[in-house]
């Protein structure tokens, strides 16, 4: 039950019979219990002709996903099924970070008949936004008492990530076809592979006429390499306690996103095979065995709902997990942050167990906050600041240096430049043939 | 997602499915949900309204002292059921208008038996059909400038413990001699046939004596003014004073203990309060309470206030609950959200700064400023990674001119005792750094301690993408 303002102002019309009677017959007490008889009388035959909130019924057309950042639609069917017209407030019961902008409806549902109302969903956060209940208040002909209850209806949105880094990824992808049919003298090294054979034009290099070819027809043959193809990338993003940091107000985890969302968009047109997983002590989402655009959408749909744990990441069971998913020589990626001895000791310690067998790439995002404050020593605070800073530093480059020292690629980058580092360090191992 | 679209593309189904469930509960389940509580609500004020009554019925509590309906061991229930059980008919009186009244009553009712009876205090002289009036007024309530008034209370009255303006008005010949100081039985002394009859009381409140109209006290009755005086307390003080005046016997009781409940069954107390109060078949019990006060100033702000005042606020206030439950009824229930924990990745560089601080490890904190210097100064210098510190004192001394003591004062020696050494000490690495930095021809950072660099363009040890080696 709820009443509405109209009634309080009722309630406070009684003042004018209170005292004009009181004045004029001392009869104000008698006037106070009549117009408060009369107000709830009002109210409660208010009540009793209000249509009911338990006979609505609720449905709900939602996208199933929406990118962050994107507005989504969401429209709920109110069919009344009571016998009087419904006439009142229907709230839509979001969570807060499904960023609706309004929540609130005022509909009029004649017996029987159905209503539409939609709201615009505006996520600012990734992950799953749930509603659970809509809430229907009813008010009566008067607009003095209300019916009000809760209605089950639940509905959920799939927030994804927002991928903001595929802006990297025409040019990346002109990088790899520039790669794509290369000579071998323009880009000499044994990780290329042989392609085809095609008829010379003048200005390849005479080193690549296959001359057993050219023997066999009345022209001269040269052959085409092509970078390597089919092989394997692995992702492991850390969702330890470690990625949940805001460096330039954006967690760890989600820079981790957005570097291993345009790695695989790169390597699945460079026909790779890529898996990702993101680990802390266990599995949070993998994706596994899947090419083209569906690997995007996989990902995408997998990481979203992939919050920062506190908890320290479980390295040691990571050469494990890789092997599960490949026995082949591969690219493993590992998406995390190295910036102590003491918080990389983990990593570090079975670095060895994964360059033995795979090619190892570490990413991690470094704050170029720290790189400015070394260099602002205007006062005493800022001095020490600066020797923190400078410090902070240091471990990252002995950390770094030792996780090369063990065979390990090291790509450090703000959030705004990771990914497309990452990328660039694909190309360049791919390039090289170091798959 | 197929049944999603389908639904999505033909919403409006001819097919009206049953209503949504609702969490709200109806109100039979609300109330067959919480009948246990609703229960034992209504069970607590039920129960708590019959001890109320009982406790009302019985008396037990309350009263003031001398009350007919006390039952504590300073009120006068006892005295008042007994004399109750022995035909004597007790009206109390809280105000002398109604005392006045009662008595007027009880002369209209009985008033033809009044006289002679049992014993009576003042059997000879006894008003006609006046009944026995009590007046205990402890808190001088009584008003004693209505002389009319006090007249028409007849003429069978006892004092108990009075102050000399109830003296004075009531009872000229009698005063105060003092309160009697220990407790102790006291022997009637005197004539009067009630306190011979009770033999012996326990004393208590004040002492009394008659003085009368020829200023010496003796026992016997006389013609006017006379008076009696029995159960000496001690420095000239009688408990039991009794002055006879013309038709009026008033009996002055100093020792209120003998109408307590607690006192009341000691010596010959209980004799003497229904010897002094059983005399006449109606006794008007009264205690002077602060109604009997004359009204005097200007009229109270309630009487100015018109009468509808007071409903109108009343209905204010339930126009402000209505309000309250208008604005305070929510529609529909809280949403509860996990919320990300948010960790600035810098906190761990500002902590570390601030125990430095706090420390003032000014060695340590210069150490890592030399250390990151000394690695920076060699990479711009060419040097191995793995070149010893005077190698890159003498390089940096070539590239820059400056002097290599002076340089091995800043890069390693000279260590910081004030906050205004390690300051002084950590701007000459900056200034050494810049150096270098034109020296090698690199564009130096504009102004080292305020504009930050490119991000790009500082030499600092974790390089980005660049120089990986193997």
């Amino acid at each position: 039950m709820a009443v509405s303002g109209r009634f309080v102002l009722l309630l406070a019309l009684g003042a004018v019979p209170v005292v004009l009677l009181g004045q004029a017959y001392g009869l104000a007490f008698e006037a106070l219990g009549g117009w408060l008889a009369l107000a709830v009388l009002l109210g409660i035959v208010d009540l009793l002709l209000a249509g009911s909130p338990r006979r609505v019924s609720i449905e709900r057309d939602l996208p199933l996903r929406v990118r962050l950042g994107q507005p989504a639609r969401s429209d709920l069917y109110l069919t009344n099924g009571g016998r009087r017209a419904l006439r009142g407030t229907v709230r839509d019961a979001w969570q807060p970070s499904a960023g609706a902008v309004t929540t609130r409806f005022a509909v009029h549902l004649p017996a029987g008949e159905r209503r539409m109302v939609s709201a615009e969903l505006r996520p600012f956060r990734r992950g799953e936004r749930r509603v659970e209940e809509v809430a229907i208040r009813s008010f009566g002909p008067l607009g003095l008492w209300a019916r009000q209850a809760n209605v089950t209806a639940p509905g959920r949105i799939r927030v994804l990530p927002p991928f903001h880094s595929r802006r990297h990824l025409p040019s990346r992808l002109a990088r790899l076809r520039e790669l794509d049919g290369r000579t071998s003298v323009m880009i000499r090294g044994q990780g290329t592979e042989f392609d085809s054979l095609r008829e010379y034009v003048r200005g390849d290099d005479v080193r690549s006429i296959d001359w057993r070819a050219t023997a066999r027809r009345d022209e001269l043959v040269v052959r085409t390499w092509r970078p390597e193809r089919d092989r394997r990338v692995v992702i492991v993003i850390d969702s330890g306690r470690t990625s949940a940091a805001r460096i330039d107000d954006e967690p760890r985890l989600d820079t981790a996103f957005e570097a291993a969302l345009l790695l695989a968009a790169l390597a699945s047109r460079a026909g790779d095979r890529i898996d990702v997983i993101a680990w802390d002590r266990r599995v949070r989402a993998r994706v596994q065995g899947q090419t083209g655009a569906e690997l995007l959408s996989r990902m995408v749909d997998a990481l979203a709902s992939v919050d920062p744990e506190l908890l320290e990441t479980d390295w040691s069971a990571v050469p494990a997990r890789v092997r599960e998913i490949t026995n082949q020589r591969a690219l493993v990626v590992l998406l995390t942050s190295l910036e102590t001895p003491g918080s990389s000791r983990g990593l570090l310690s079975v670095l060895p167990q994964l360059t033995q067998r795979h090619t190892v790439l570490v990413a991690s995002v470094t704050d170029h906050g720290t790189f400015e404050r070394v260099g602002q020593r205007a006062d005493l605070e800022q001095t020490y600041t600066a020797a923190s800073a400078e410090r902070a530093l240091l471990d990252i480059a002995r950390v770094s240096a030792a996780a090369r020292q063990q065979g390990a690629e090291v790509v450090t980058g703000s959030p705004a430049d990771l990914p497309a580092a990452v990328a660039d360090r694909y190309l360049a191992l791919k390039a090289a043939g170091r798959l | 997602m197929t049944v999603l679209k389908a639904a999505a593309t033909a919403p409006p189904s001819s097919v009206t499915p049953g209503p949504s469930p609702s969490s709200t509960p109806t109100v039979r389940v609300f109330f067959r949900r919480w009948s246990f509580w609703l229960g034992a609500g209504v069970f607590i004020v039920i129960a708590s309204l019959v001890l109320l009554l009982i406790r009302g019925v019985s008396g037990a509590e309350g009263g003031s002292d001398l009350s007919t309906t006390s039952a504590a061991p300073t009120g006068s229930k006892a005295v008042a059921e007994v004399l109750g059980q022995q035909g004597v008919t007790v009206t109390t009186a809280d105000t002398l208008d109604a005392a006045v009244r009662a008595v007027a009553d009880a002369r209209a009712g009985g008033g033809a038996d009044g006289a002679g009876g049992a014993g009576g205090a003042g059997s000879a002289g006894g008003a006609g059909g006046d009944p026995t009036v009590l007046i205990y007024d402890p808190n001088s309530f009584l008003p004693v400038d209505r002389a009319a008034d006090l007249a028409a209370l007849g003429g069978r009255i006892v004092l108990v413990q009075p102050d000399i303006f109830t003296l004075d008005a009531l009872a000229p010949g009698v005063s105060v001699t003092g309160v009697v100081g220990t407790p102790s039985v006291a022997d009637a002394d005197c004539a009067l046939p009630v306190a011979e009859r009770a033999g012996t009381i326990s004393t208590s409140g004040s002492g009394y004596r008659f003085e009368g109209g020829s200023g010496s006290a003796d026992a016997g009755s006389s013609e006017s003014g006379a008076g009696a005086e029995c159960f000496p307390a001690g420095d000239g003080g009688f408990s039991l004073v009794q002055e006879q005046r013309g038709d009026s016997v008033v009996t002055v009781l100093g020792a209120s203990g003998v109408l307590t409940n607690e006192h009341t069954l000691e010596a010959g107390n209980a004799s003497l309060a229904l010897g002094l109060l059983g005399g006449t078949d109606h006794l008007i019990w009264y205690l002077p309470s602060a109604a009997d006060l004359p009204q005097t100033g200007p009229p109270s702000l309630g009487a100015l206030t018109p009468g509808w005042v007071t409903p109108l606020v009343l209905l204010l206030v339930v126009v402000f609950l209505a309000a309250a439950l208008w604005r305070g009824r929510r529609l529909g229930p809280v949403v509860v959200e996990n919320l990300p924990v948010i960790v600035r990745g810098s906190e761990t560089v500002m902590g570390r700064a601030r125990l430095y601080a706090r420390s003032n490890a000014r060695t340590r904190a210069l150490d890592a400023l030399r250390i990151g210097t000394v690695t920076r100064l060699s990479g711009l210098l060419g040097l191995p990674r793995s070149a010893a510190l005077p190698e890159v004192v003498d390089a940096v001394a070539a590239a820059t001119g400056l002097l290599p003591g002076d340089l091995a004062g800043i890069l390693v020696n000279r260590l910081p005792r004030t906050d205004a050494e390690l300051l002084d000490l950590s701007h000459q690495l900056s200034m050494v750094e810049r150096r270098v930095q034109v020296a090698v021809g690199r564009t130096p950072r504009s102004a080292p301690p305020a504009s930050p660099p490119a991000p790009p363009s500082p030499p600092s040890p974790p390089s980005p993408p660049t120089g990986s080696r193997s």
